[in-house]
């Protein structure tokens, strides 16, 4: 079941289009939002979280419109992209304040503010000002206060960025924990390699259009005009590269910057692994390593934007 | 790996009811101004003014303390207890509808710094911060905010206008014994009220318009410092050197709408004395506060609207 739906949203800036004519449903889990700066990620952020109004289109929540609901709030969180908070106030008032605002009682909000810090690894920084955090901390507090009323749809712009590792893996263990549990959790970036530690569930978005939304292999599958590249790391690297000229499936072969290694492309993956296999048996050519190099983000997001 | 349905949940808790969610910022607006030393030493100024005045009311009250002082000062004092008799000081501590508007009048620069160091940081510290966007997702909205924000300011200047204002009428009445001096002064109840309001109101939502136009208090604390005593001098220069020329002989003081400070000055003087300030008719002043009002309202509205869509 779909828990945000977006039906031909579009939003214009004057004559700037943010978003244009995107359709989509999120599914509970995490989903990747991935583009380009520029995008419209943090637009379709806004005009999900109702903060900004649609030109056309709708969008709903569990079935509610987002748009002049602020009750929303109640089961959305959201972590801006910016560095929205106050450097005067430690991090354990900054998000007692929030869960106040929230409508919890003073004590129930300190209660979940000093038990989100901790899920976030800011325990012991609980009672320092938010101005002597580093900014990795804050971008921890910044990503406490959207997790804090622990909310079913959780939408993080750009959530790592500027992060330490250690708290890096604490908030990546945390939303992969998050969309485990049956939330839904939409993850905006444009490092790639950031969303595949949390998802292969994407969304691309570029110049405002959703360009593809998916598991990030079955959109990989559906651009059959690119090949798709092989690194094969074999000691006999030379021998193999003779046989593999003959398959009429692969396009191109070059060597790799290991003298062991060795690039395919082929536009018949289905027709070059059985193959390649059966070589390697036949003519029990050694293989030590084998990946197949743009079945990642980077890849995919590359092929679509071009 | 835990396995968990893949479904959505509702949060089964209570929440206060929304329309409780500006409380949060007024409260904590209050709090956060009440550390704020200006704040603290505007407000004991304004309470020595309150003094003064409950100084006078005391001393209505018991003329005879004061003809007693007069006796033992003795004959170099001026204060003749045939004076007193002949009510030639009495009137200086008489208790009418101008003795209030003199309390009012005695806190004006009370009140103008109240809403200086209150009001003018109030949204400009959030836009600064960016931290607009953090109150506007949680379950509140932008009329919310505003009025959070209000309320804290509002709070201040009620401290130094109908709070002491009304209790001032309530010590009158203790000093007298007089308590039937509240309910038959009902009118002078409600005036109270009104001008506290026509001081507070307007003010608020200056403070918080250039507030929500700076990112910097102390660039919008220099416009409402500015916009709210230059008008004046601007026009009193003007009137000077070009008055006759302008508006000829009879004067009818069109130009008093352009300054808060002699609007809030007319109105004054209509509700709490025989005599207006200026010819033009106090309906005219009160029109143009509530156009002014409007009109800032909008601009502030529409700036956090727009901070929304910019953050």
């Amino acid at each position: 079941m779909a828990i945000v739906s977006l039906q031909n949203v579009s939003k214009w800036y004057g004559e700037v289009i943010g978003v244009s004519d995107v359709t989509c449903e999120i599914r509970p889990g995490v989903s990747g939002l991935l583009g380009p700066n520029g995008a419209g990620k943090t637009t379709l952020f806004k005009v999900l979280t109702g903060l900004m109004q649609v030109d056309t289109g709708r969008i709903t929540v569990d079935g509610k419109p987002v748009w002049n609901n602020p009750d929303i709030f109640h089961q959305m969180g959201l972590c801006p992209s910016s560095e929205a908070l106050y450097e005067q106030l430690s991090g354990l008032e900054f998000l007692t304040y929030m869960g106040r605002l929230h409508g919890n009682s003073d004590s129930d909000a300190r209660e979940r503010a000093m038990h989100t810090l901790g899920e976030v690894g800011l325990t012991e920084a609980a009672h320092k000002p938010i101005g002597a955090y580093s900014k990795g901390m804050r971008q921890r507090v910044k990503f406490a206060q959207s997790i804090q009323h622990d909310p079913q749809v959780l939408l993080l712009d750009e959530p790592l960025s500027g992060m330490d590792p250690i708290g890096r893996h604490a908030v990546v263990q945390r939303i992969k924990r998050y969309g485990e549990e049956g939330k839904t959790v939409i993850v905006s970036s444009h490092i790639l390699h950031e969303v595949e530690e949390m998802t292969n569930r994407i969304l691309l978005l570029n110049n405002g259009m959703l360009l593809a939304e998916g598991v990030v292999q079955e959109i990989r599958e559906l651009i059959e005009e690119q090949p798709r590249q092989v690194q094969i790391i074999s000691p006999e690297m030379r021998r193999l590269s003779n046989k593999l000229i003959e398959f009429e499936e692969v396009k191109t072969i070059r060597f790799g910057e290991d003298p062991n290694e060795l690039i395919v492309q082929t536009h018949s993956p289905d027709v070059f692994f059985p193959r390649l296999t059966a070589l390697v048996l036949d003519e029990d050519i050694p293989i030590t390593q084998m990946n197949t190099l743009d079945d990642n983000l980077q890849s995919v997001f590359e092929y679509l934007v071009k | 790996m835990p396995v968990y349905p893949q479904t959505y949940r509702h949060y089964t808790g209570e929440w206060r009811p929304r329309s409780l969610a500006w409380t949060v910022i007024a409260q904590s607006g209050i709090v956060r101004l009440w550390r704020n030393k200006g704040i603290r030493i505007v407000l004991w100024l304004t309470g020595a003014m309150f003094l003064l005045s409950v100084a006078r009311l005391y001393l209505a009250a018991n003329l005879d303390l004061l003809d007693y002082l007069g006796v033992n000062l003795g004959s170099d004092s001026g204060i003749r207890i045939d004076d007193l008799r002949n009510n030639r000081i009495t009137a200086i501590f008489s208790v009418n509808d101008a003795f209030y508007y003199n309390y009012f009048q005695s806190v004006s620069l009370g009140y103008f710094f109240i809403a200086l160091l209150a009001g003018t940081g109030a949204i400009a510290s959030d836009r600064r911060s960016k931290a607009l966007i953090l109150y506007l997702s949680r379950p509140l909205t932008a009329l919310d905010y505003i009025f959070g924000k209000s309320a804290f300011i509002l709070f201040y200047l009620y401290c130094v206008t109908l709070l002491p204002a009304l209790l001032l009428m309530f010590l009158h009445a203790f000093f007298t014994e007089n308590w039937m001096y509240l309910l038959t002064n009902m009118p002078l109840v409600m005036k109270i009220f009104a001008f506290s309001n026509v001081i507070a109101v307007p003010l608020t939502i200056l403070a918080l318009t250039l507030s929500s136009l700076f990112k910097s208090n102390e660039a919008a604390g220099a416009f409402f410092a500015a916009l709210y005593w230059l008008p004046d001098v601007l026009v009193q220069a003007i009137r000077g050197l070009l008055g006759r020329w302008l508006w000829g002989a009879n004067d009818p003081e069109w130009w008093s709408l352009l300054s808060l400070t002699n609007i809030l000055e007319q109105i004054g003087s209509y509700l709490f004395l025989e005599k207006t300030t200026f010819l033009l008719p106090a309906v005219f002043h009160f029109v143009a506060l509530i156009v002014m009002c409007v009109l800032l309202f909008v601009v502030l509205y529409r700036q956090i609207r727009a901070v929304e869509v910019v953050t």
